[in-house]
């Protein structure tokens, strides 16, 4: 029962989690049994946040009931939250940065250095919001992660074995200066938390293998009008000041991989709170693939170079690619092993998501599939909802990163067609055959898939198990 | 056994008449006798045979999530039916015009061998198809039952 601790940072922590989940809703293979996210964010109420964790939510309620024992990938991999919080809090919540060094209570000497330090307008910054582009008060203020409830829950949880992702972005405040922070505190012994004594097996977590993606910049912000800080003019020169700073992180992480994308789409400037809710992005979704590439047992080998007493060698460095620079990405411009990582669970769970909000409704009634089952109230317990609220956050994940500059548009979502929907040539090509067409053929496999279910399973397992066996049976991308 | 078919025959004897009754059970005017083949097993066996495979062909060839409605399986009941119908109708229909039903069957005569009254009627023949097509009907839903739990797609068709 190995683990993975996926700490995100910012508002890219939060949309790179919302990634990691939906492919973990369709059935994306995943080297460790158990996500453990925790999401460090000093603007909590921040849209992509508030996504991310419904999102998360949901799939943890469904995940309760995939594991059926049998072919069902849906949801398969566990999400655990540590003391049923995804975010951990700082106990820290004062609002101006100069109130939080205190500032009015220093001597005058030392206002005045502080004073040279920081200009007028980042101490009087509101961080409630976050720290608006400025590592250099992230760096100040989120030194205290290990004062954290979830931090103690943490060093708690972490057994022999167990692994650790730091998501961030360069470019940005919280996420460039959370990450080397958070990396220094990981690998420094004995941490004591806010009571003073040292963590649990604080050993374990300073040996753990640890990876990290460091997120540059993929998206601009149009000019605030709000009085934020935030200046996307200046992501790359962050960005690259970051990246200097980062060469002393050679030896200290096994992996770290980078990504980028330079042709990037204008947001509409927010300064935070439920106005920043980004569209999801292709990059995020490659992020996500790299914490699957990291703790793939088949990747260790390239991943993972310690000395025999345990100790770093040498970090790996990775970077995501694509086949072309084209502005529409489809699955035939990904690499042979991202296709044969993603083309058949997304497609799988596209299919399973038009069924339930095209078909289903129509047709549960008279199909044997359905019959005693899956009738009545079915759809609206609470468990069903929940599949179905993943499931659009799917399709609305999908229709995000159509808007980008460079879209990810691997399915046609106006689509209708049960075999239809897959754009460009992947070569995946379940056409409908026979005398059944389109969703007929989806029911008469329903039906047959049936009778090869557990019995003793409940209707929502037996469900879950049904569709995956449906659409995996359809559905057989070979690369 | 021999008499399975003519006994569910002869519930709707009342459709077509006694005279062609009488014709189907075999009766040979010049011997006075049941000696000639017994249509109606010739027509039963068709019919069981015929509804059989259409039940086969609902249930496991077609077999399919778009036709297992219960209007559907009604199609199927009556496109038997309406087969049945044909074929039987269509057969004593075919033994009426080429007189092969017996003379005394057929017809009532005087002393000079005129014909007084006609007993069969192309009408009795096809009322004989509606019969045949009723039994049909009643074997279908028998196979029905017997075949659909097998189906994949129909078996709760038509409940």
């Amino acid at each position: 029962m190995s683990k993975l601790y996926v700490f995100g940072i910012g508002g890219t922590g939060s949309r790179v989690l919302r990634s990691l989940t939906i492919l973990l809703a369709a059935g994306v293979d995943c080297g460790v049994d158990t996500i453990v996210p925790i999401i460090i964010d000093r603007d909590m109420s921040n849209g992509d946040f508030s996504r991310a964790k419904l999102l998360v939510e949901d799939y943890i309620e469904v995940n309760r009931i995939a594991d059926t024992k049998g072919k069902n990938r849906f949801f398969k991999t566990k999400i655990k939250l540590l003391n049923n919080e995804l975010c951990l809090q700082l106990r820290d919540n004062t609002q101006k940065f100069n109130e939080f060094i205190g500032r009015n209570t220093m001597n005058a000497e030392n206002q005045a250095l502080v004073d040279m330090l920081f200009s007028r307008e980042t101490l009087d910054l509101d961080m409630t919001a976050g720290f608006q582009g400025n590592p250099n008060i992230g760096s100040v203020v989120l030194n205290q992660f290990h004062d954290s409830d979830i931090f103690k829950a943490f060093a708690a949880d972490f057994r022999d074995g167990d692994k650790i992702f730091i998501i961030s972005s360069i470019f940005g405040g919280t996420g460039a200066s959370g990450f080397p922070l958070l990396r220094k505190i990981l690998q420094t012994p004995n941490v004591k938390d806010a009571s003073g004594n040292v963590m649990d097996n604080w050993g374990l977590v300073n040996k753990a293998r640890t990876g990290a993606i460091s997120v540059l910049p993929y998206f601009n912000v149009s000019i605030a009008t709000d009085g934020s800080l935030v200046n996307s003019d200046t992501f790359v020169d962050k960005a690259r000041a970051a990246l200097s700073y980062y060469k002393t992180e050679d030896k200290k992480l096994d992996t770290l991989y980078y990504i980028a994308d330079r042709n990037t789409t204008t947001y509409r400037h927010n300064k935070g709170g439920d106005a920043q809710k980004n569209d999801a992005h292709f990059v995020e979704l490659a992020a996500a693939l790299a914490i699957l590439d990291f703790v793939n047992p088949d990747r260790e080998t390239q991943n993972i170079h310690r000395d025999k007493e345990g100790n770093i060698d040498k970090t790996t460095y990775k970077e995501f690619g694509i086949n072309a620079n084209v502005p529409k990405i489809d699955f035939s411009n990904l690499a042979d092993e991202t296709k044969r990582l993603i083309v058949n669970p997304l497609s799988r769970f596209f299919l399973f998501r038009s069924y339930m909000q095209y078909v289903f409704a129509k047709q549960y009634k008279h199909q044997p599939y359905a019959r005693k089952r899956f009738t009545g109230d079915f759809r609206q317990t609470g468990i069903i909802r929940k599949i179905e609220s993943v499931q659009t956050s799917f399709y609305d994940w999908l229709l995000e990163m159509e808007k980008q500059e460079r879209k990810f548009s691997p399915f046609n979502p106006a689509s209708k067609d049960a075999f239809d929907f897959v754009t460009g040539s992947t070569g995946l090509g379940t056409k409908s055959s026979g005398i059944f067409k389109n969703w007929a053929k989806v029911d008469n496999e329903l039906n047959r898939q049936i009778s090869k279910t557990d019995k003793s399973l409940n209707d929502e397992s037996r469900f879950l198990e049904l569709f995956y066996r449906t659409a995996e049976s359809l559905i057989n991308f070979k690369n | 056994m021999r008499d399975f078919f003519p006994t569910i025959y002869l519930w709707f004897e009342n459709l077509y008449g006694r005279n062609l009754s009488e014709y189907l059970w075999g009766f040979d005017c010049a011997t006075q006798d049941f000696s000639n083949p017994l249509v109606y097993n010739q027509a039963g066996l068709f019919m069981l045979f015929s509804t059989l495979i259409m039940a086969l062909l609902y249930y496991y060839a077609i077999n399919h999530p778009r036709l297992n409605r219960w209007r559907h399986w009604l199609v199927a009941l009556l496109t038997t039916s309406v087969i049945n119908l044909i074929f039987a109708g269509g057969w004593v229909y075919s033994d009426f015009i080429n007189d092969v039903i017996g003379d005394c069957l057929m017809y009532t005569r005087d002393g000079n061998n005129n014909i007084v009254s006609q007993l069969i009627y192309p009408s009795n023949c096809w009322m004989f198809g509606i019969a045949n097509a009723i039994v049909s009907a009643g074997f279908f839903v028998i196979f029905s039952f017997i075949c659909k739990w097998g189906s994949r797609n129909c078996k709760y068709s038509p409940f």
